[in-house]
């Protein structure tokens, strides 16, 4: 009786598990769909630079949301009326990709020896789930006097974000541009002899691999130095060369631009032999968008519906004029992957647009509250092409000075203003800084911050993890406001 | 005493000093702090949490208010209601003739007929009027296309492809008074002129003799909203009518270039206007520039208030038919060619003066 009952069940077992987990996934999935057409369930797409502060920032909204009733949220209208009831963190229904480290994060900074937390190295999200309280007077018949509003938050190391680009450029374009680049300063006292190297490469000559392969070891040695070397490029591609993440098949990351591409025409290009170096490397380079960087837009970037963009512009300011360029370069280059507009419901479910952009300043509590409003203006300066973008379908961006964790207080230093924190040795310091501008400085104006840099801050001491401390912060109520105010409604 | 400190103990910040202009620190004005680091004493140490700062705050307790602002909240589904009401108005309707007609055919066929008849009547009536707008609004469609071509034209230095700009305003103009004009000045047209040359003869030609008249139609109308408002005892009727009488300007002024007065051109002409007047204009401040054109003098005789009020809403009427002729006119103003506020003002101040003083 035994046999039989065990084949039986061994037939059946497996496509009924098959067909479960099927239903199970549709169900999820239309369930996704109904809160997403039900307003309920929108994505916010965080945006920002490696460096910008985006995991420290992911770690504050969800610690500023997590806390709220010991957090200060006057500017995030739900907590002010007491609308909010709770908030749990969920993984995301994507079993592949892990949650967003925010209890590691979180017990980093509230450290007795706080710490930032770490660079991200790997993909992460995470759920969160807003339990709110209808707004009493409405007429609502139907509906239970709470209500919860989901919210997909995911992170990801920023280097990936300049492939975004890539997509819509050919190989041989994408060597015109490194091209460009790669003649002038700074990226030309970087590349050293590797970019007479590259430019004698004959993309037509038959490839050799294991110089290719030396080439290429080489070439990302440059990227690192570009972005390592005390101040950072930002326009690095490709960005996976740097953080590769998780790839199957390490020879798609195994090419260089042919900078000698622009001496022969498409035509040549394209009756190239198949084992020239130009068809080897437009191969990978092509496999790289295909499998590498169109899933990574189509999983973080495809659905968003609300945008916040990160921009470190103390950072910036640090680093001076070439690299002030660089960064703005790069924001252009990024911001045109995104679609923004408002639609209706029904159509946003199928193709998303994003109806709010936030651009925030992030560390600002490096700069003395008198200059935040100069920043403000300094960062839609730094982010005008984005701006126009969105400002051209009607949407009419925020920009505004936060800091995800504030670290530092005001005091009175020789009847000045100036800083006081931790140092990045933990040393207690204090500083003034000059006067930050509201314009990108021209010529001589970028003197003071040449000879002088603003320096990085620890996080403040004294944070509890025990005792559930809400993390400090500047304006964060003010981006959670403009992100979700309006959907807590 | 000298000029130059002796002692470097001495406050520099007491001594005149001189310096080069062409140090760009010295003279640009935005200071900037002088950047240092310290050691911060031990009361003024980050010692514990940091206080937030929050929305609408610059420190911890310090408002600041600069930051408010209020978005536009929209009404979601206004267009999609108005689109439904529309449906379910056209559903009843038909729904309603249906059975209007089956009630009748019940009765009798001829019932039935003349019900059909009326329906078929009203239907092309229809038609014919959706027919005449849409022809009318090709006839002011003509016009901003021409407005382009010459704009083309004029901004190259090509040859031959003005024979399709003349024809253009041929056919615009056919059929009107001022065919005969523009054939004359075709005929003068000298056979070597490249495109732009075309485009300027015939705005020497033809079209400023236009303007002289649309110009007088100007200045005939704001004299005479000036002086009806100076002498009108109320302020309310003032207003309704210096509109009316901008109306009737902008329509004579666009008969001048040759648009038909029709309600779909009137319409849109106001709107072009408007646009013209708020955000093409608005840099031309015009009482100042009264102020500047005849100096004071001029106006200082002027002591009434109800000269003041006259000469105000006659100035802007002139302002609204200059707008008018912009945004009519097929070739457009060229810099210095363009009407200036100065010929219709001046008559009107000696007009007004000379109606006050019969009056005093």
């Amino acid at each position: 009786m035994k046999k039989p009952k065990g084949f039986v069940s061994s037939v059946f077992k497996k496509p009924y598990k098959k067909v479960a987990d099927l239903t199970d996934e549709g169900l999820t999935g239309l369930s996704t769909q109904f809160d997403r057409l039900r307003d309920r369930r929108f994505c916010i797409g965080i945006t920002g630079l490696s460096q910008s502060g985006k995991s420290t920032f992911i770690t504050s909204f969800i610690n500023q949301l997590h806390k709220h009733d010991t957090a200060s949220l006057p500017g995030f209208f739900p907590v002010l009326n007491e609308r909010l009831r709770g908030v749990k963190i969920h993984p995301l229904e994507n079993s592949k990709l892990p949650q967003f480290p925010y209890e590691e994060a979180y017990k980093g900074l509230a450290n007795p020896e706080p710490r930032w937390p770490e660079s991200t190295q790997n993909v992460s999200g995470c759920l969160l789930e807003l339990r709110l309280e209808n707004i009493p007077g409405k007429f609502k018949p139907f509906s239970r006097k709470q209500y919860s509003l989901y919210l997909e938050i995911r992170d990801y190391p920023g280097e990936w974000l300049l492939d975004l680009p890539l997509r819509e450029m050919s190989y041989s374009r994408w060597c015109a541009q490194c091209n460009a680049q790669y003649t002038q300063r700074p990226r030309l006292e970087l590349l050293g002899e590797l970019l007479n190297d590259l430019q004698q490469l004959d993309p037509l000559a038959e490839a050799d691999e294991a110089y290719l392969d030396a080439l290429n070891v080489r070439f990302v040695d440059f990227l690192k130095a570009c972005k390592y070397n005390g101040k950072s490029l930002s326009l690095i591609q490709p960005g996976r060369f740097l953080i590769p993440g998780l790839v199957d098949d390490p020879n798609i990351l195994c090419f260089v631009p042919l900078l000698k591409c622009g001496s022969y025409t498409e035509g040549q290009l394209i009756a190239a032999a198949d084992n020239s170096y130009f068809k080897v490397c437009e191969r990978r380079y092509l496999r790289y968008i295909k499998e590498l960087v169109e899933p990574f837009y189509k999983a973080f970037f495809s659905r968003i519906d609300r945008q916040l963009v990160l921009v470190d512009v103390v950072n910036a300011l640090n680093a001076g004029p070439d690299y002030v360029d660089d960064m703005r370069q790069a924001l252009a280059n990024i911001t045109d992957s995104f679609a923004y507009g408002s639609r209706n419901s029904l159509l946003q479910l199928f193709s998303p647009k994003i109806d709010k952009v936030v651009f925030a300043a992030t560390k600002i509590d490096q700069v003395l509250s008198e200059d935040h409003e100069a920043v403000r203006k300094l960062l839609s300066v730094i982010v005008k092409q984005a701006y126009r973008n969105a400002q051209h379908e009607g949407v009419e961006p925020i920009c505004e000075a936060t800091a995800a964790v504030r670290s530092s207080k005001e005091v009175e230093y020789e009847n000045e203003q100036g800083i006081s924190g931790f140092g990045v040795d933990g040393a207690p310091m204090g500083y003034i800084h000059p006067t930050i501008p509201s314009r990108i400085p021209e010529g001589d104006q970028w003197r003071p911050f040449l000879e002088w840099k603003i320096p990085a801050l620890n996080p403040p001491k004294g944070l509890s993890y025990q005792n559930d401390d809400a993390i400090p912060h500047i304006r964060m109520d003010t981006v959670l406001n403009a992100l979700i105010g309006d959907k807590c409604v | 005493m000298s000029t130059k400190p002796k002692n470097e103990d001495l406050p520099p910040y007491k001594e005149g000093r001189r310096f080069d202009l062409s140090d760009s620190e010295a003279i640009d004005s935005v200071e900037t702090r002088k950047a240092k680091t310290f050691t911060p004493e031990e009361d003024e140490r980050l010692s514990e949490v940091p206080e937030a700062i929050t929305a609408g705050e610059r420190l911890p307790h310090v408002s600041e208010y600069s930051g408010i602002r209020l978005e536009a909240l929209p009404i979601k589904g206004l267009k999609s209601f108005f689109i439904g009401v529309g449906v379910l108005l056209a559903v009843l309707l038909g729904w309603d003739i249906y059975n209007v007609f089956t009630s009748a055919l019940d009765v009798h066929w001829i019932a039935a007929g003349v019900i059909l008849l009326l329906l078929v009547t009203v239907l092309i009536q229809g038609l014919r009027l959706v027919w005449g707008y849409i022809r009318d609004r090709d006839n002011q469609g003509a016009l901003s296309d021409i407005q382009d071509q010459a704009q083309r034209l004029a901004a190259a230095h090509d040859f031959g492809n003005a024979s399709s700009f003349i024809n253009k305003l041929q056919a615009f103009y056919a059929e009107k008074p001022q065919a005969v004009y523009y054939q004359r000045c075709i005929d003068e047209l000298p056979d070597y002129s490249n495109d732009r040359e075309v485009v300027e003869h015939i705005e020497r030609v033809f079209v400023q003799q236009l303007d002289k008249e649309a110009l007088r139609r100007v200045s005939k109308f704001s004299l005479q909203t000036g002086a009806a408002v100076a002498v009108s005892p109320w302020a309310s009727l003032d207003m309704i009518l210096s509109l009316w009488r901008s109306v009737k300007m902008i329509d004579e002024v666009a008969q001048v270039y040759g648009i038909r007065p029709s309600i779909a051109n009137r319409y849109k002409l106001l709107k072009m206007v408007i646009h013209q007047l708020v955000f093409v204009g608005a840099t031309e401040i015009v009482i100042d520039q009264v102020m500047s054109e005849f100096g004071a003098s001029a106006l200082s005789s002027i002591a009434s208030v109800r000269i003041g009020q006259g000469l105000g809403a006659g100035i802007y009427t002139a302002r609204i038919g200059i707008a008018a002729m912009v945004v009519s006119r097929p070739i457009e103003f060229g810099g210095e060619n363009k009407p200036k506020l100065k010929s219709v003002i001046q008559p009107m101040i000696s007009n007004m003066k000379s109606l006050f003083k019969k009056s005093s």
